[in-house]
């Protein structure tokens, strides 16, 4: 803290003097810029103007203002799209990563042999592929012969519909967020945990602090600022997620629509059925609410503040 | 920010300097014929056929590529949307012809071959003319029958002093003493497609032939009822079992064959070859063919219809003539139908065929030495015909997710139709 | 003693609880690995998690002769190696601006970094690829690269770790002379590299694992990327088989090298992310 505020005096008294120094930053950021401009933004401006107008892609699109919005608004799959996408997002949350939290705090022990080792290990899911490893789930989800029912037939118990119930679907889906990301999570909660002064641990055990009292007055506190930014890559990701569900339910986004996300809506209702502007009011609308979001979650996080 | 402007200047003169350059033109006599499709299949099929083709064009050097392509439309409509290219054949299957359906891109992009089926037209059933029907004119020429039997295990039957279930009540009965052992006669899922399958077998419509939704009518209304609370009967007897729309095609069906607790499937031809023996190899003899079971009260077809893949030429491409002709050996002669069912065992859709003994008389080993044939012979002149609609995705879609809840009991029949009927109506508005 | 005998409990049960969670971590991808070397009535075979009967290799066999495997293969790692290095030095260069510089507009510039991340890929999916098509690059190499040699949260990244360089000594070496950019070049990119380390692995995942996209805009058998290419064998379901077995293997070839980089570079990574996420 100390050296960050020292940081942010020298280069106050640096800036001027220098013409490069002036031009420098914008040649440096102008490759993000440019290519932003031309292949995201211009795109996102096209999109946002379709999603006042009915196009089919091939025929003259057809100027309708808002209706694509009314009927998006009135669409009960919408709205349980929007739903769905909302569990998600609070289940990666709320469940990811305070699992990642304590991982990170038990894999960080001092008295933990090979902890390298586990740490690879909890780190294997984030770098398989989205596609294979969907289709390894498939199976593992399986009503008969799944990994994850096998137990329970072995113990003589009913197995679970995983893929077929309109709740364990959602389930099986979070199981599947949980397991690919809770690793890379938990490796950056460890660089957190890492930088924590070891002295406040010692000091409090002085005091008589317990584990639990430990976690909650130093770890948690400390580490607030990384548990920002780990929520808002975490928010981004579970708020677009596709790729899962579409490969775990075939597309469908079954049973009963009851895992569909608002991204695979956006992509079933406008692409496959070429209804191209109301694909785009779906993704203006999901952009705006992430983009809200976002922002609350940035100013919390203190992004904005002046002499940053 | 004149940077910026000037380098965004410069890329977009250079997008448009490119794009207006001319394509290279083809040389006559080298011909690359192109073609899309998403079963492996076709193409196996197609490509022995081209190279029998071929021979008629000898002064034509011609190299065919012909692919397996996944999310095959939604890239063929991207393409057609961005002014790509677009493949010289194309596989519609017949569950995606209403995308192509919007805004009359079938009529734009590809080939009408209605006039250049000419007297061909009437040797192919109607039934499978209609799906790839778009303004009363044809745009594919289909890969097979689709007609629906009944594929089962004759031994499980045997063991029981059970026969082979004729009519709906008597299929019931039968499943409800079989599910006393946990066996299951057959399966359902949540698609909307199977859920038209059973529909058209007892009669009833969604759509008319000029693609108008008519489940609110009270006739098609009432056989929808009944045909979901036949559905419900079977899955609350045992005979019929649940199945999630993600495991309906995978191994997990094929297991709980293999392990005797599934009899079989209520499924159309092609299940047989592009689902059933590719997985269940081990199985080689287990399996017959018969009838699938009809309605009591005679109020019903002999069998009922899903799917099929229709063969759509782009007309705008260099190739089209030769990818027509192609199109027209390979698929609209009675030799070649004859042909495909031998080599790939999907049915012909000419009539005529069904007396051909290559097709009555062929004994498949797979079905222990039956000649399944003749069971597609005994119905092949009562195929319900299945009309295409501009709405029938958005429909079978929300139909499924209707189906689930009332699969497990959250909605009864009358409010399953009754929340299609008013989703249906909200979109189709939405569309005017 | 109690006090010894319960801590010696606690360290047990640390150890019984991070080494279950490990293996059930690793599961899927021992099944993943075991299923690949299996037939697919194996796969299916209760209990699922016993080895395979027979190591047979047929399946990778299969893979590497029947399908055109090994060019997605290649194809992938070209791409992902390619979009690696441009993105360590956009992002670097970018992020050294946003951490160092004080510039008109920069807080504006800011938002607008942080908002184009969350423009969800599927609503720019169609325009984009008519854009691609009018500048003829659908099939064209440049469309899997140069999109996406800048992203946005690797610039955001790449500040998080340059604001930890202390500013003292850029100032040095401009009084020294040294240009801005060899201020980058000199003194900043040596001390950021375990941050680039991270958005290397982290660039090299995306661009591994990305599917959608080649999907719209490679065509042709021996251009696909392997994401894609699994998807074919999937969809490519003939008179053959279902090639589940083929598809484990697949899968399986897919993780390894990529597991393998990771373990090489988990050093670098992790203290990477130390001096990195720290500092809000």
């Amino acid at each position: 803290m100390v050296q960050a505020a020292m940081t942010r005096g020298r280069e106050a008294r640096a800036g001027g003097g220098f013409q490069q120094h002036k031009l420098a930053p914008y040649a440096f950021i102008s490759p993000f810029y440019v290519l932003f401009a031309f292949f995201f933004l211009a795109p996102s401006v096209i999109a946002l103007v379709l999603s006042l107008f009915r196009w089919d892609g091939i025929n003259d699109p057809r100027f309708v203002l808002g209706r694509n919005y009314g009927r998006l608004l009135s669409d009960k799959v919408f709205a349980q799209a929007a739903t769905n996408t909302a569990v998600y997002a609070i289940a990666s949350l709320f469940i990811v990563i305070p699992l990642a939290l304590v991982l990170a705090v038990l894999l960080n022990a001092k008295s933990l042999r090979f902890s390298n080792v586990w740490r690879a290990m909890y780190f294997t899911p984030v770098v398989t592929s989205t596609v294979a490893i969907s289709l390894v789930f498939q199976i593992l989800y399986n009503q008969d012969t799944g990994l994850l029912n096998a137990p329970l037939i072995y113990l003589g118990l009913e197995p679970i519909y995983w893929l077929g119930d309109r709740s364990w679907v959602k389930v099986a889906i979070i199981i599947l967020i949980a397991w690919r990301s809770t690793g890379l999570l938990t490796i950056y909660f460890l660089a957190g945990l890492q930088s924590i002064p070891e002295e406040l641990y010692e000091a409090a055990s002085i005091d008589g602090a317990s584990m639990l009292q430990k976690f909650f007055r130093i770890t948690i506190p400390m580490l607030r600022p990384i548990i920002l930014f780990v929520s808002i890559i975490v928010l981004l990701s579970s708020i677009q997620i596709f790729d899962e569900i579409h490969i775990l339910t075939n597309g469908s986004g079954g049973p009963a629509n009851a895992s569909m996300s608002v991204v695979q809506y956006l992509y079933e209702r406008g692409y496959t059925r070429l209804r191209l502007g109301f694909a785009s009011a779906v993704g203006t609308v999901l952009f705006a609410t992430v983009f809200i979001l976002s922002l609350l979650q940035l100013q919390w996080y203190g992004v904005f503040r002046k002499e940053d | 920010m004149r940077r910026l402007l000037t380098i965004v200047t410069i890329l977009l003169a250079c997008a448009l300097l490119s794009a207006a350059l001319p394509a290279a033109a083809q040389d006559a006599s080298e011909v690359t014929l192109t073609m899309w499709t998403h079963d492996g299949l076709y193409v196996q099929f197609f490509s022995a056929r081209a190279e029998e083709w071929k021979e008629r064009h000898p002064d034509v050097n011609f190299t065919f590529e012909f692919e397996v392509v996944p999310s095959v439309f939604d890239k063929v409509l991207g393409n057609l949307a961005a002014g790509e290219e677009i493949p010289d054949l194309l596989g519609i299957e017949q569950g995606s012809f209403p995308r192509f359906m919007q805004g009359g891109i079938i009529e734009s992009k590809f080939l009408d071959l209605t006039d250049l089926l000419a007297d061909d037209y009437d040797l192919i059933v109607e039934g499978r003319h209609t799906p790839y029907k778009y303004q009363g004119r044809v745009y594919g020429v289909d890969s097979s029958l689709c007609a629906v039997v009944y594929y089962y295990q004759p031994s499980i039957f045997e063991e029981r002093g059970l026969s082979v279930p004729t009519t709906w009540d008597e299929y019931i009965e039968t499943g409800a003493a079989l599910a006393e052992e946990g066996i299951a006669m057959s399966y359902i899922t949540d698609h909307g497609g199977m859920f038209m399958m059973y529909l058209l077998q007892r009669g009833g419509a969604i759509f008319d032939e000029h693609g108008e939704f008519v489940l609110p009518e009270e006739e098609n209304r009432t056989i929808a009822i009944e045909v979901l609370n036949l559905l419900r009967e079977g899955l609350d007897s045992g005979a019929i079992r649940y199945v999630p729309s993600a495991e309906v095609w995978g191994p997990a069906i094929i297991n709980a064959y293999r392990e005797g607790n599934l009899v079989g499937a209520i499924m159309p031809d092609w299940y047989s070859d592009y689902i059933l023996k590719p997985q269940a190899e081990d199985m080689a003899e287990q399996f017959r063919i018969a009838r699938m079971p009809i309605w009591d009260d005679g109020n019903s077809h002999k069998t009922s219809v899903w799917g099929g893949t229709g063969f759509a030429v782009a007309k705008e491409n260099d190739n089209a003539q030769y990818a027509w002709e192609l199109l027209q050996y390979t698929y609209v002669t009675l030799e070649n139908q004859i042909k495909r069912y031998e080599e790939i065992a999907y049915y012909p859709t000419m009539a005529a065929a069904f007396h051909d003994d290559r097709i009555v008389g062929l004994s498949d080993p797979f079905y222990a030495g039956q000649k399944t044939g003749e069971v597609f012979a005994e119905i092949v002149d009562d195929v319900p015909i299945w009309y295409q609609s501009l709405f029938r995705r958005t429909f079978e879609l929300q139909m499924a997710a209707e189906l689930a809840l009332f699969f497990d009991g959250s909605v009864t029949a009358d409010e399953a139709i009754d929340n299609i009927v008013q989703y249906m109506e909200d979109e189709i508005a939405f569309a005017e | 003693m109690g006090e010894r005998f319960g801590q010696r409990l606690g360290v047990i049960a640390l150890h019984v609880v991070v080494i279950s969670g490990a293996l059930l971590t690793v599961a899927p991808i021992v099944f993943m690995i075991y299923s690949s070397f299996k037939t697919t009535t194996e796969i299916f075979t209760l209990p699922p998690w016993l080895p395979p009967a027979e190591w047979s290799f047929k399946n990778y066999e299969t893979l590497l002769t029947g399908w055109a495997y090994p060019y997605w293969y290649i194809n992938s790692i070209i791409y992902a190696a390619v979009v690696t290095i441009f993105v360590l030095f956009f992002c670097s260069l970018a992020g050294f601006a946003f951490a160092k510089y004080y510039f008109r507009g920069k807080n504006l510039l800011f938002i607008m970094l942080i908002g184009s991340t969350m423009i969800p890929f599927q609503l720019i999916l169609i325009p984009l690829f008519i854009l691609m098509s009018r500048i003829d690059w659908v099939n064209h190499p440049a469309s899997m690269i140069v999109p996406w040699m800048a992203p946005a949260f690797g610039i955001f990244l790449m500040r998080q770790y340059i604001q930890a360089v202390p500013s003292e000594l850029m100032e040095s070496a401009r009084i020294d002379g040294a240009s801005e950019f060899r201020i980058y070049a000199q003194i900043i990119v040596p001390l950021v590299r375990p941050g680039l380390t991270t958005l290397a692995i982290l660039t090299f995942l995306g661009s591994w694992n990305s599917f959608i996209w080649p999907l719209m805009v490679l065509r042709g058998n021996r251009v696909i990327t392997l994401p894609v290419g699994i998807a074919t064998m999937r969809s490519q379901a003939t008179a053959s088989q279902i090639p589940y077995g083929e598809m484990m293997a697949a899968a399986t070839l897919v993780s390894v090298p990529v597991i393998l980089l990771f373990l090489m570079l988990q050093r670098y990574f992790i203290s990477g992310l130390t001096i990195g996420a720290v500092k809000g």
